[in-house]
């Protein structure tokens, strides 16, 4: 198996991330940067450099690509869908087995707002950090930067909410069933689509605890410490787990 | 050789250059199927040393879009990745023949016209 040089590899990464987060199709995206591999494989065995190939602005060269490729709106909206239902059934959950879910008015238009700015500037910044060759400890800074950006504006969403006074619906018990029903579907469902486990593990982790507890009938306190150390336990061993397997993984294949 | 434009952007990147690149890659591919590398040392051999090589891709996903061409998936015999191979559509022929026709009418024109040119020069030089 031939390999490329450190430099193509951070272009083709680059050109992938780029289209992704520019709206294209990802079988699409994956097809043009697979062929430009290819090339590169080529041209590197005879001693070219990806510069040689895609001439001296990387950025120019995937504005180029980019251009010649539809923008595709159906997996823009079905990843928005996606994400939308996602962190909806992870509140509506915890709602549901806290003994009912009920939502307010600026809950159902601040959730779905928050949602369309966070996914906007979070594209944006993935078309910023493609076309603009960061080292890594600068990317990291900005994902972090945004990951306190939804904090925040998870925040003000929250702080709204109950600063004002908004019509409020609260499910009926035959209500909450649906509802606990079809967030579990959305999870089964949307995790058979990802063919990813991650969605339902952290469902579990952040719901096993709040029945654990019920169930014990701790008091207030007792239940709230339990249930910090329970999920807090669970996750660090969960992304450990996974962490672990990943540089295995690499230490394999390399 | 590499030709300059008064902006300083090379003539790859050219509109001109495009359009005859496109027309070249359409005889290219009308030969038999072939894939991107291929296409670039084929036109190093006829002489198009001012093509970057990356330059042809957008031209080939524009091809592909018009349906001037088609593109398949194989495997290679040597095993590794898969290399997708370019094919002509009928659509890519009709476009081709009006290519040589528009080239044939460009390419006397101008030889007809820096022939004059050099005769010219000769011309004022005796």
């Amino acid at each position: 198996m031939e390999t490329l040089t450190k430099k193509s590899e951070k272009f083709l990464e680059s050109l992938h991330l780029y289209l992704i987060s520019s709206g294209k199709k990802e079988a699409e995206a994956y097809e043009i940067v697979e062929e430009l591999r290819d090339h590169l494989t080529e041209a590197e065995k005879e001693g070219k450099d990806v510069n040689d190939i895609i001439g001296q602005s990387p950025k120019e060269y995937m504005e180029q690509v980019s251009k010649e490729m539809p923008f595709d709106f159906r997996t823009l909206i079905s990843a928005f869908t996606v994400f939308l239902f996602g962190t909806l059934s992870y509140l509506l959950l915890g709602d549901i087995i806290h003994g009912g879910a009920q939502l307010s008015l600026i809950q159902i238009i601040g959730y779905p707002v928050l949602m369309i700015v966070y996914l906007l500037s979070l594209t944006a910044l993935l078309r910023y950090t493609a076309l603009h060759q960061f080292d890594k400890r600068k990317e990291y800074v900005m994902i972090g930067i945004f990951g306190f950006l939804k904090i925040s504006l998870f925040i003000s969403v929250i702080t709204l909410d109950q600063a004002i006074d908004s019509p409020v619906i609260v499910l009926s018990p035959l209500g909450n069933v649906i509802a606990a029903l079809l967030t579990i579907s959305f999870f089964i469902g949307a995790s058979l689509w990802a063919k990813t486990w991650v969605m339902i593990i952290i469902a579990l982790i952040l719901v096993t605890p709040e029945i654990l507890v019920q169930i014990l009938q701790l008091s207030e306190e007792a239940s709230l410490i339990t249930k910090s150390i329970l999920i807090f336990g669970a996750l660090f061993v969960y992304f450990w787990t996974i962490n672990r397997r990943e540089n295995a993984s690499k230490a394999f294949s390399s | 050789m590499q030709y300059r434009l008064e902006s300083g952007e090379t003539l790859s990147s050219s509109q001109i250059l495009k359009g005859i690149l496109e027309g070249c890659l359409l005889s290219i591919i009308a030969k038999g199927e072939t894939y991107g590398y291929e296409m670039i040392e084929k036109l190093d051999h006829y002489g198009f040393t001012m093509v970057k090589e990356g330059s042809i891709y957008p031209l080939l996903l524009r091809m592909k879009k018009q349906g001037l061409v088609e593109t398949s998936q194989k495997q290679l015999p040597s095993g590794g990745p898969k290399r997708k191979y370019y094919t002509i559509t009928e659509g890519g022929r009709e476009e081709l023949e009006a290519f040589k026709l528009h080239w044939d009418a460009i390419s006397s024109s101008v030889a007809e016209l820096m022939k004059e040119e050099f005769h010219g020069n000769i011309d004022k030089e005796e």
